[in-house]
């Protein structure tokens, strides 16, 4: 089967996606299905692997990306809208 | 242990070429230096338009790259170009006492005739090159390699899959007694805690964080906020969303290891290990000053295509944009693009990267030698007098 998304480390807490996906369907890690996407998402976009609550650390590269805005569900879209940076 | 096919040298690494290197020290032979690389196919120019005038910290860096360029491992033999006889000296010394073939020539004792300058320079040049030539590649180890590794004009794939797999071979090649330095100072922003917390002692965190603190501070002296507008909005629309995440995918190119060293513009990769040099952002100062402190070869990762290398040193021309693969074959060297398009594990191009890491080093041409894509180039550190 086609990968069509990345966790680049085993910590992570997202999954970088490598196509478009449309909502209500999962996207594919070499490890597995990742949760159901609950919208559409775009190639090199991220989305949630586990439940991550408003202020808590969002992890990519197994390091700290930044801390949710919002509660955020597996499968979510995670940019902008749920996600600030410390400094950036 | 694994080896490669190379040019031992009395002192120091072993080189992966042993190019004929036309070092021009001074702006005021820069003309006749490139009239000396027409007369030489297949000499690495190296040419600065500075040398006089220069004061302080400045002065001293520009000796030092000169320097560096003149005894570096892929330098077999050099051709000194200088205004006098004294200049010309310095580095023809350094050149002969690091164990090169090395002649120089200057505009005072050809009667500042840059033409009969050239002239003796080219004769001179051709036979040091049949010198060289005739002299064969040895076994030598890997673990006398140093990689640089670099990235430009990045997309999405470069933060998600090429710059990671730059990060394997660094981490495979560290774990096998080799070198490693990455760059570019203000590409950490955000993430300078995570580096300091990596250095495998107190002093060489406390160097870094001195490093990053002086670089950071040219920029607010300029009235530059490093923060607006970083990410920007097409990182924005390609899926980063914060700067962390920007900087982390820059540095994931120095993979998940221990850092070793951090070192100043320039300055020698003495140990094994992963280092951090600080340097300017822009690649050819950022590549040349890692060439300078020791890299005999380059991996440099691209999304949208980047023709640029250094002259002195391999430089490996990387992308995971299929797009960009199909678009400028002539000009990657390594298609990671099937692990961005899924038809591959990351960690299943790792071997064909080293294997080709081994070539390059044996001799086989990179993209950059090909197309005659590769320079050097010497920060300014303050203004000239």
């Amino acid at each position: 089967m086609t990968i069509s998304a990345m966790q680049l480390h085993p910590d992570d807490t997202v999954a970088c996606l490598l196509r478009d996906h449309r909502a209500g369907a999962p996207a594919q890690l070499v490890s597995g299905a990742t949760p159901v996407l609950t919208s559409d998402v775009a190639l090199g976009h991220k989305i949630a692997l586990v439940p991550i609550a408003k202020g808590e650390a969002v992890v990519k590269y197994g390091a700290v990306i930044g801390h949710a805005t919002a509660d955020i569900a597996p499968g979510d879209h995670v940019h902008l809208h749920n996600l600030r940076g410390k400094i950036g | 242990m694994s080896l490669f096919q190379g040019y031992a040298r009395d002192s120091g690494r072993a080189g992966v070429r042993n190019h004929l290197l036309i070092l021009s020290v001074c702006g005021l032979n820069a003309p006749g230096a490139r009239r000396v690389a027409a007369g030489l196919p297949g000499a690495v120019l190296i040419s600065s338009g500075y040398g006089r005038g220069q004061v302080g910290a400045d002065k001293g860096f520009h000796a030092r790259m000169l320097r560096a360029f003149a005894t570096h491992p892929n330098t077999g033999g050099v051709i000194v170009l200088a205004p006098d006889d004294g200049l010309c000296a310095q580095f023809v010394t350094a050149a002969q006492e690091a164990g090169r073939l090395a002649q120089g020539f200057s505009l005072q004792s050809h009667g500042e005739d840059g033409s009969a300058m050239a002239t003796a320079a080219i004769a001179a040049g051709r036979v040091m090159g049949d010198r060289l030539a005739a002299m064969g590649r040895v076994p030598c180890p890997l673990s006398d390699i140093v990689i640089a590794a670099e990235c430009g004009h990045s997309d999405a794939s470069s933060g998600i899959v090429t710059n990671p797999l730059v990060g394997d071979l660094l981490d495979h090649h560290v774990s096998e007694g080799g070198a490693a330095v990455i760059s570019e100072t203000l590409e950490w922003l955000g993430c300078e805690p995570g580096l300091y917390a990596r250095c495998v002692r107190p002093d060489i965190a406390d160097r870094l964080r001195d490093l990053v603190a002086a670089r950071h501070a040219i920029a607010e002296r300029a009235g530059h906020d490093l923060l607006i507008g970083n990410p920007g909005p097409q990182n924005h629309a390609g899926g980063l969303t914060t700067l962390e995440e920007k900087s982390l995918g820059a540095i994931s190119k120095a993979g998940l290891g221990p850092i070793r060293g951090a070192l100043a513009e320039g300055e020698p990769v003495m140990n094994p290990g992963l280092h951090l040099m600080d340097t300017p952002t822009l690649s050819p100062e950022s590549i040349s000053s890692m060439v300078a402190g020791g890299a005999q070869v380059v991996c440099f990762t691209t999304g949208q295509g980047n023709p640029y290398g250094s002259a002195l040193s391999p430089t490996i021309k990387l992308t995971g944009n299929p797009e960009t693969a199909a678009r400028l074959p002539g000009q990657i060297d390594f298609d990671a693009s099937p692990a961005f398009l899924g038809q591959v594990d990351r960690a299943a191009l790792l071997p064909g990267l080293v294997d080709l890491l081994e070539k390059v080093c044996s001799g086989q041409s990179v993209a950059v030698e090909r197309n005659g894509e590769g320079d050097e180039v010497i920060s300014r550190l303050g203004p000239s007098v």
